[in-house]
C-alpha cells in the first residue's frame, strides 16, 4: 500500500512538473537560427521593480534575438532574498547549459563565488541591476554591469530638492535619512550621492538622521522614522533610498502628524529615487518633492545588447550606467503626458 | 530461501523500497523528459544542494521521533554560520588551521543551541514549539547583530575548494549513515523510539527521558551546523539570510515524506534523506525546466499536502485494520 502511494506520487509529481513546464517551456527553434540558452537569476521578487526588470529583459532578449538572428532558450529563477539559493539557482542554470547568466545580486559579497563559477564554466555574468562588491578580482568582475548610476540618482534628486525647498523659502533644519540595505551596493551608492548633495547644496553642517530599513522593509523604515521624528520633530526634509518604502515612511510621518502636501503647514519635503507606481501619485498629490527614475527599461536595452555582443566577441563595456529621469512636484504631469519620456512605474500601476 | 529472504528484506524495508521506487520513476521520467537532468554535473549539483536540507532533516528526524518539534533548525545554522565565519575572518591572515578551527567552533555553536533547546524542553517542560521559535528569534538576531552593518567578508576560497560538491555528497552519505545506524542499530536509539512511542512507560523502566530528549536535541543543532559547513562553501561566507524562515517548511516535508512520524516513534535518517532528494529535486527540476517560481511553490506546496496527506491516509488505514 505504501510503495504503491509514494509511486504514486512520484507520478503525481512528475506530472505536475510536466503541466507546469507546458505553460512555460523555452521556444525551440526549427527555422535552422542559433539557439542561444540564457539564464536570469533573480534575488527576489518582492518589489514590482523587481519584476519590471525580469519582463522587460525578457522582452528585449526576444527583440534583440529576433533582430540578430538568435532563438532565446530563457530560464529565470527567483532566490527569494536567499543568497545560497541564488549560488544554487546560478549552478543549475549553468547545469542547463546556460551561455549568459544575468544576475541581480542579493549580496554583493557572496555572488563573487558564483561570478567565479560562471567563468569557470565558460559562461558570461552580466551584472543586471545590482553591481558586485568593489573587492571583485580576476575571475570574480563581471564580463558586464549593467546598473543605474545610484549615486548620481540621489545626488540629482537630493540637489532639485533643496532647490524647490530655496524656491519656497524654506530652510533644511534637520533630514530624515531612509537608508536602503546596507550590504545592496545601490544603497550605498545613493548614500555617497546624498552625501555630496549636502555639501554642494551648502548643507555639510545639516543634521542627518539615519534611519534603518532592513532589507528595503517600509514596516521596517516606519518603525525607525517614526523613532526618528519623535527624537527630531523639527526634521522638514527626508531622503528615501526607495520610494518603495514610502508606505510606512507616509504612516510615520501621520502619526507625527507630519503628512501633508506642497504648500501646508508641515510638510516634510521628501527626495526619493527609483519611482515605484506609488510615488507617481505621491508627486501628483504634491507629497514628494523629487524622485529620480530607475531606467529599468533602459537597462533592459544594454543588458540585452551587451549579452549578445559579448557572444559574439565585440568588446563592451565594463560598467554601464543608467541615469533615469527626474520628476518633480512641479513636473510630473507633463512627464506623463510626454510619450518620448519613459517611466517604468507607469507600466506597473 | 533466496525468495524468503526477499521477501524478509521488502517487508523490514517498506519505507525505503518505497521511496527508492519514487525516485526510480521520478529519475526515469525526467532524464528521458528534461534536457540536461541527467548529466554529471546537474546530477553531482543536485546531491550537493540536497545536503543542507537532509542534514537538517536528519537532526528532525531524531527529534520527531521523540515526539518533539524544532523549528530553529535554519535559523540555528544561519547564527552557527556567523559566528565561524566572523571567527575565521577576525585574523589577518587566514590559514589552514584558522578554517579547521572555524569548523569546530560552528559545531561546538549548533551543539550549544541544541542544548539550550534540549535544557528548555527536557529539564524545564517547556513546550517545544515555543522553545524553538524563541531560539529561532535569538539565533537570527545574533546572527544579524554579529554579521555586521556590511556583512561578514568572503573566506579563503580553500574552504569552498575542500567542500567542493564530492567531499559533501561523501559527507551526507556518511554521517546519514551513522546517525541512521545510531537510531536503529544501538540502544540509545532503541531509547530514542521507545521514548517517542511511550514516554511515561519509558520514564518508569528506567529509562532517564530528560538526557535522551537533551541528547536529541543537541544532535538536531550539530546536525544544523552540518549545514552551515556546507552553505558557507556556497558563498564563501555567512549571511543571517541563509537560514529564511520558510526552510524549515522542506526540512519537516523531507522527513514527513520520509516517512517520519510528527506523531513520534517511528522514521529512519536513511529515509528522511531520500525525502530531502524529493523536496530539493523539484527546485532543481524547475530551473532546468524554465518554470516560474510561482508554480515551484505552488507544486512544492502541493507535493507537501500530498504527502501529509498519505501519512495521515495511512494512520487511518492501519488503525482500522488493527482494528
Amino acid at each position: 500500500m505504501k510503495k504503491i502511494l509514494l509511486v504514486l506520487m512520484a507520478l503525481v509529481m512528475t506530472g505536475m512538473v510536466f503541466a507546469a513546464g507546458q505553460q512555460e517551456a523555452a521556444p525551440v527553434d526549427t527555422s535552422g537560427k542559433t539557439v542561444v540558452k540564457m539564464g536570469l537569476a533573480m534575488q527576489s521578487k518582492m518589489a514590482p521593480a523587481f519584476h519590471a526588470w525580469e519582463d522587460y529583459l525578457y522582452a528585449r532578449v526576444q527583440i534583440e534575438a529576433e533582430e540578430r538572428g538568435y532563438v532565446v532558450d530563457w530560464s529565470a529563477t527567483n532566490a527569494n532574498g536567499d543568497s545560497t539559493k541564488q549560488a544554487n539557482d546560478i549552478k543549475d542554470l549553468l547545469a542547463k547549459g546556460s551561455e549568459v547568466v544575468f544576475v541581480p545580486c542579493n549580496d554583493s559579497q557572496a555572488i563573487l563565488q558564483s561570478v567565479e563559477e560562471v567563468h569557470n564554466a565558460g559562461a558570461l555574468y552580466v551584472s543586471y541591476c545590482r553591481a558586485v562588491s568593489p573587492e571583485a578580482a580576476g575571475n570574480q568582475v563581471p564580463d558586464t554591469t549593467i546598473n543605474f548610476s545610484s549615486e548620481e540618482q540621489a545626488y540629482v534628486g537630493v540637489m532639485k530638492m533643496f532647490e524647490i525647498m530655496e524656491a519656497d523659502g524654506i530652510v533644511p533644519t534637520t533630514m530624515i535619512d531612509v537608508h536602503g540595505q546596507v550590504i545592496d551596493e545601490n544603497a550605498i551608492n545613493r548614500e555617497k550621492g546624498l552625501r555630496r548633495a549636502l555639501v554642494d547644496a551648502g548643507y555639510p553642517d545639516l543634521k542627518v538622521v539615519v534611519c534603518d530599513s532592513g532589507a528595503w522593509e517600509p514596516d521596517v523604515a516606519r518603525d525607525s522614522v517614526d523613532a526618528a521624528l519623535q527624537a527630531h520633530p523639527e526634521a522638514n526634509c527626508l531622503y528615501t533610498s526607495s520610494d518603495f518604502m514610502m508606505p510606512g515612511i507616509q504612516t510615520a510621518l501621520e502619526n507625527n502628524d507630519k503628512w501633508y502636501p506642497r504648500g501646508e503647514e508641515g510638510h516634510v519635503y521628501i527626495a526619493s529615487s527609483d519611482i515605484f507606481p506609488i510615488a507617481i501619485e505621491m508627486l501628483q498629490a504634491g507629497y514628494i518633492t523629487t524622485a529620480v527614475d530607475q531606467g529599468c527599461y533602459e537597462f533592459a536595452v544594454n543588458a540585452a545588447k551587451s549579452a549578445f555582443d559579448l557572444l559574439e566577441g565585440k568588446e563592451v563595456e565594463k560598467m554601464q550606467l543608467t541615469l533615469g529621469t527626474m520628476a518633480t512636484v512641479d513636473n510630473i504631469d507633463e512627464i506623463l503626458a510626454d510619450d518620448s519620456i519613459f517611466l517604468w512605474g507607469n507600466d506597473y500601476k | 530461501m533466496v525468495l524468503d529472504r526477499i521477501k524478509f528484506f521488502g517487508q523490514r524495508n517498506k519505507q525505503l523500497l518505497g521511496m527508492l521506487g519514487a525516485i526510480a520513476v521520478m529519475l526515469l521520467v525526467l532524464s528521458i523528459s528534461v534536457e540536461n537532468f541527467m548529466t554529471w554535473t546537474n546530477i553531482t549539483n543536485l546531491l550537493a544542494q540536497v545536503a543542507p536540507i537532509a542534514f537538517m532533516a536528519t537532526g528532525i528526524t531524531f527529534v520527531l521521533i521523540t515526539k518533539g518539534m524544532d523549528i530553529s533548525g535554519p535559523a540555528v545554522m544561519a547564527a552557527s554560520s556567523v559566528i565561524a565565519v566572523a571567527f575565521i575572518t577576525s585574523f589577518k591572515v587566514i590559514t589552514a588551521v584558522h578554517l579547521i578551527s572555524g569548523c569546530m567552533i560552528l559545531l561546538l555553536a549548533g551543539g550549544f543551541f541544541g542544548f539550550i533547546n534540549g535544557l528548555a524542553i527536557a529539564k524545564l517542560k517547556m513546550v517545544p514549539l515555543v522553545v524553538t521559535l524563541s531560539m529561532m528569534t535569538v539565533a537570527t538576531g545574533l546572527a544579524t547583530v554579529l554579521g555586521g552593518a556590511r556583512g561578514l567578508p568572503t573566506i579563503p576560497s580553500a574552504y569552498a575548494n575542500f567542500f567542493n560538491k564530492y567531499t559533501v555528497i561523501v559527507m551526507v552519505i556518511l554521517i546519514s549513515s551513522a546517525l541512521d545506524f545510531l537510531l536503529t542499530g544501538t540502544s540509545f536509539g532503541r531509547k530514542v523510539y521507545y521514548i517517542g512511542n511511550k514516554e511515561e512507560t519509558a520514564r518508569i523502566s528506567g529509562i532517564n527521558t530528560d538526557n535522551v530528549i537533551l541528547i536529541v536535541y543537541i544532535i538536531c543543532g550539530i546536525c544544523a551546523a552540518l549545514a552551515g559547513i556546507v552553505n558557507v562553501a556556497i558563498i564563501s561566507t555567512a549571511r543571517a539570510s541563509m537560514g529564511p524562515q520558510s526552510q524549515i517548511l522542506d526540512v519537516v516535508s523531507a522527513a514527513v515524506i520520509g516517512g517520519v512520524s510528527v506523531q513520534g516513534g517511528k522514521g529512519r535518517v536513511r529515509d528522511a534523506c531520500l525525502g530531502a532528494f524529493l523536496i530539493v529535486g523539484v527546485n532543481n527540476v524547475m530551473n532546468l525546466i524554465g518554470v516560474s517560481d510561482y508554480f515551484t511553490t505552488l507544486i512544492k506546496g502541493s507535493i507537501i499536502i500530498f504527502a501529509m496527506g498519505i501519512s495521515s491516509f495511512r494512520q487511518f488505514y492501519f488503525s482500522r485494520i488493527r482494528a
